[in-house]
């Protein structure tokens, strides 16, 4: 008898954890409908390309920080490594000789990328691992540094006179036919596919992402059957602060220069992204798949309000309500259960 | 005399439990009454009726020879019924005088009257002749001064009836005295007090009447006068320990595990014992003897002060549980939705937790054609009753998820089991089937610590029995002197130590 009423309220569960899930699809759709009877340009395949080129970066963000949010943690210092990794990433590359070869320009970009990540994210994951800092506070502090390390390693002003090489990683296309010459396929989107997909992996199929979830799920537990949860805070972190930086290259990148003030509130757009595609901020669930839905959303949103000529500014407090709503359902969904 | 609180034919129903059944006690101002029982017997349950936080399924509650009903505690505690949990519900970041008046602050126009505050609560403390101060902040008082200010609240409310859960288990002799001054006063005020504690000696020096429950059932009530603790503890255990646990004979083989003067400070000391392959060791001893703690400090999760742990024969220095089971030692703690448990997830993600990591594939990918099929033979094996291995588990029974997490340890090739409350909460079928597992895996050549307060549980399974008090290992029973008589003995401070 239990076990048929375990099977019905399971039943029910499935309904509704499905619906649940799958909302934030539902919502994609409509949004793209809504925009293309708005616009006939947005369903353009040249939008729809541009507009990957525009969740590029917060993409980047949100994967760092769906691993981070799993262990029922935060990092809103993203957007501030984002930029002190580009303004150093622009410094260095300034340095190197004009005929660079785009390999290795790449390389470099990619190195300090990782070099400045790895710095920041075992900064963060000490403080928040090992002493025990409650993550808001810590990251709001690594935030600060971050950012004031921009002003004083650019002078101020914005890093400039770089190569058109530089700019390959973020701005250029590959596939050029004689009808389009500024070509069809956004280097910046294949990068972040295939980091995206890697990292999709590594959390869905590896025995790191196993644990990573155990300690999001409940961390005495993961401690008590033979999980090191400080390692796997501290990697997460890592993790974390590694995609931020990345995604300040590829923001430099495209913007051929390194600005001390660029990405600032992006982690704000990547937080919604990763709450939006169903990540609960209590810790233990979610996945990268699922916080690539919620880019997308925050990019049609975006995308859409552009192409209609909405004030820009418009933008971030409708993000702000989406961030809302989206947190409430999750509370709510929380509630239900206790 | 008429009773201040009667309980009148009271049952209490959960889903699949009857807690209470048909319980009826009068409790008389100035009457301090005894109410024993082993766990599960139905003492919380009946508290928690007394004071507001269930409702009966049957049966009503008599204050001052009215039916009344309790909306919620603080409906009860507005018609003057405390209660001091063994937990005690002190703020500690508020003063004494804060504490006393938490929830009744008395006011000034719209302001908090201070001065009124602390004069009332330092009358009240100088009544009871302790030497607290009522502008102190909690958190510098110690445990046994916490407690004082716990009862000055209880005066303060001017309850009529007072229930204590063991108010005892956290003091010393010393301080066991000034509570019992004070317990003394409130009699005299004939303040009706409902006294609840395992140990023997306080109930024969304390209490006027006892009451005594089992199976949700009262059994007896005596005065306290005219009975014995042998009495008591007779109708305490009362059932027949019988097929129920399935006893059989073990051949108890080679050493597992030996800890050797193990201390953690103010948790127990010098503890030894040894354990061995094919024997389910009973560790027995009231809540709070320090059993857990022990347990968990042999499992890698608390860091000993001092002594050696040696598992077959070579010592092992655990620095966390991660080390613990690399040595093949498994753990089932007692609190199954806290340590034992990740509730959102499902079966299987339980079960293979430990061992994902063994199993993993080439550049630690996880193997999920083993993950899925151990669980699928572990459900079967074990008999969990769940739809799928990708149900939550949360859904599913007590018993069927402390199914789950012995299976862990089995997947986790376990071969040192050790078991805190293992069949806590679960129902008498869930218990038998459970027992069923505990035989065929110490049958197996497999080595069981189980730490249990259920006693007849103890008696029921054990090969041999440790018993601990106050952090000691107290005495040591062999297969043909484990009962009731002899554990309690050990456990308790008996206050005649010839009756047992």
């Amino acid at each position: 008898m239990a076990t048929l009423e375990e099977g019905l309220t399971r039943g029910s569960e499935k309904f509704k954890s499905f619906a649940k899930k799958n909302i934030i699809v539902f919502v994609l759709i409509l949004l793209c409908i809504g925009f293309a009877i708005g616009n006939s340009a947005f369903l353009k395949a040249a939008n729809l390309i541009n507009l990957t080129t525009q969740m590029a970066i917060n993409a980047m963000l949100s994967v760092g920080l769906t691993y981070v949010i799993i262990l029922g943690g935060i990092d809103i210092s993203v957007g501030a490594v984002g930029a002190l990794a580009g303004v150093i990433t622009a410094l260095v590359c300034r340095m190197l000789p004009a005929g660079v070869s785009v390999p290795l320009m790449v390389t470099v970009q990619i190195g300090m990328g990782l070099l400045v990540g790895i710095i920041f994210g075992s900064f963060n994951g000490y403080i928040i691992a090992k002493l025990k800092v409650v993550p808001m506070i810590a990251t709001l502090a690594s935030l600060s540094i971050a950012r004031g390390l921009c002003y004083i390693f650019s002078g101020g002003t914005s890093v400039s006179g770089l190569t058109d090489t530089y700019s390959w990683l973020g701005a250029s296309r590959l596939f050029k036919p004689a009808d389009k010459p500024t070509g069809w396929f956004p280097v910046i989107t294949i990068v972040v596919i295939i980091f995206v997909f890697l990292m999709h992996m590594l959390l869905s199929r590896t025995v790191f992402g196993r644990h990573v979830y155990a300690t999001g799920s409940n961390i005495n537990v993961a401690h008590l059957s033979g999980v090191n949860t400080t390692k796997i805070t501290f990697r997460a972190h890592v993790i974390c602060s590694v995609m931020a930086s990345l995604g300040g290259v590829l923001n430099s990148s495209k913007l051929q220069n390194g600005q001390p003030g660029a990405m600032d509130g992006y982690e704000m757009f990547a937080i919604a992204a990763t709450v939006l595609g169903g990540t609960s901020l209590t810790g233990g669930s979610g996945s990268v798949a699922r916080a690539m839905i919620g880019c997308a959303v925050i990019a049609v949103i975006n995308n859409g309000m552009n192409l209609m000529h909405i004030n820009s500014y418009w933008q971030k407090a409708v993000i702000g309500g989406i961030i809302l709503l989206a947190v409430i359902l999750d509370m709510a969904q929380k509630k239900k259960k206790v | 005399m008429e009773p201040t609180l009667q309980a009148v034919n009271i049952s209490k129903i959960f889903p699949g439990v009857r807690a209470l059944k048909d319980v009826s006690l009068d409790f008389y101002p100035g009457e301090v009454h005894a109410l024993l029982g082993e766990n599960g017997a139905g003492k919380s349950t009946l508290i928690k009726i007394l004071s507001g936080v269930y409702t009966p399924s049957e049966g009503y509650v008599v204050l001052n020879g009215n039916k009344i009903e309790f909306n919620s505690p603080h409906d009860a505690i507005l018609k003057g019924i405390a209660v001091i949990h063994q937990e005690l519900s002190i703020a500690n970041d508020l003063t004494v005088a804060e504490n006393i008046f938490l929830g009744l602050e008395p006011t000034k126009g719209k302001l908090l009257d201070r001065a009124l505050m602390n004069k009332t609560s330092q009358e009240i403390l100088d009544f009871m002749q302790v030497d607290i101060k009522a502008t102190t902040v909690a958190r510098d008082l110690t445990v046994a001064q916490q407690q004082m200010v716990e009862i000055a609240k209880v005066i303060n409310k001017k309850a009529q009836v007072v229930i204590m859960d063991e108010p005892t288990s956290s003091l010393s002799e010393h301080e066991i005295n000034a509570l019992f001054a004070q317990i003394n006063n409130l009699r005299k005020n004939n303040v009706t007090i409902i006294y609840i504690s395992h140990r023997m000696a306080e109930i024969f020096e304390m209490c006027d009447r006892a009451s005594v429950l089992r199976d949700g059932q009262t059994i007896i009530t005596k005065m306290v006068k005219e009975t014995t603790e042998s009495e008591l503890v007779a109708n305490m255990v009362g059932r027949t320990v019988g097929d129920y646990y399935n006893r059989q004979v073990h051949t108890r083989g080679t050493e597992m595990l030996r800890v050797e003067g193990l201390s953690r400070k103010g948790e127990f000391h010098d503890i030894s014992f040894s354990a061995y392959a094919g024997e389910i060791l009973g560790i027995s001893g009231l809540v709070g003897a320090g059993r857990t703690e022990v347990m968990e400090t042999v499992f890698g999760a608390r860091k000993a002060d001092s002594g050696k742990v040696f598992v077959n024969g070579e010592e092992v220095n655990f620095t966390s549980p991660r080390d613990a089971i690399r040595h093949k030692i498994g753990m089932v703690t007692e609190d199954r939705r806290r340590t034992g448990l990740m509730l959102k997830t499902t079966v299987k993600t339980n079960m293979v937790l430990p061992s994902v990591s063994m199993h993993a594939t080439r550049f630690g990918f996880a193997n999920r054609i083993w993950e899925s099929n151990t669980a699928i033979e572990m459900v079967r094996k074990l008999r969990v009753k769940t739809p799928s291995i990708d149900t939550v588990i949360g859904n599913l029974s007590g018993g069927n998820q402390q199914k789950v997490i012995l299976a862990k340890w089995l997947v986790a090739e376990s071969n040192i089991l050790i078991l805190d409350e293992p069949t806590r909460g679960i129902d008498v079928n869930a218990k038998s089937e459970f027992y069923a597992l505990m035989n065929d895996f110490v049958a197996r050549g497999g080595c069981i610590i189980m730490v249990s307060s259920e006693m007849p549980e103890i008696i029921g399974i054990s090969d041999r029995v440790l018993v601990m008090r106050e952090g000691h290992i107290s005495g040591e029973l062999s297969v043909d002197e484990i009962n009731e008589h002899s554990i309690i003995k050990l456990a308790s401070i008996s206050s005649n130590p010839d009756c047992a």
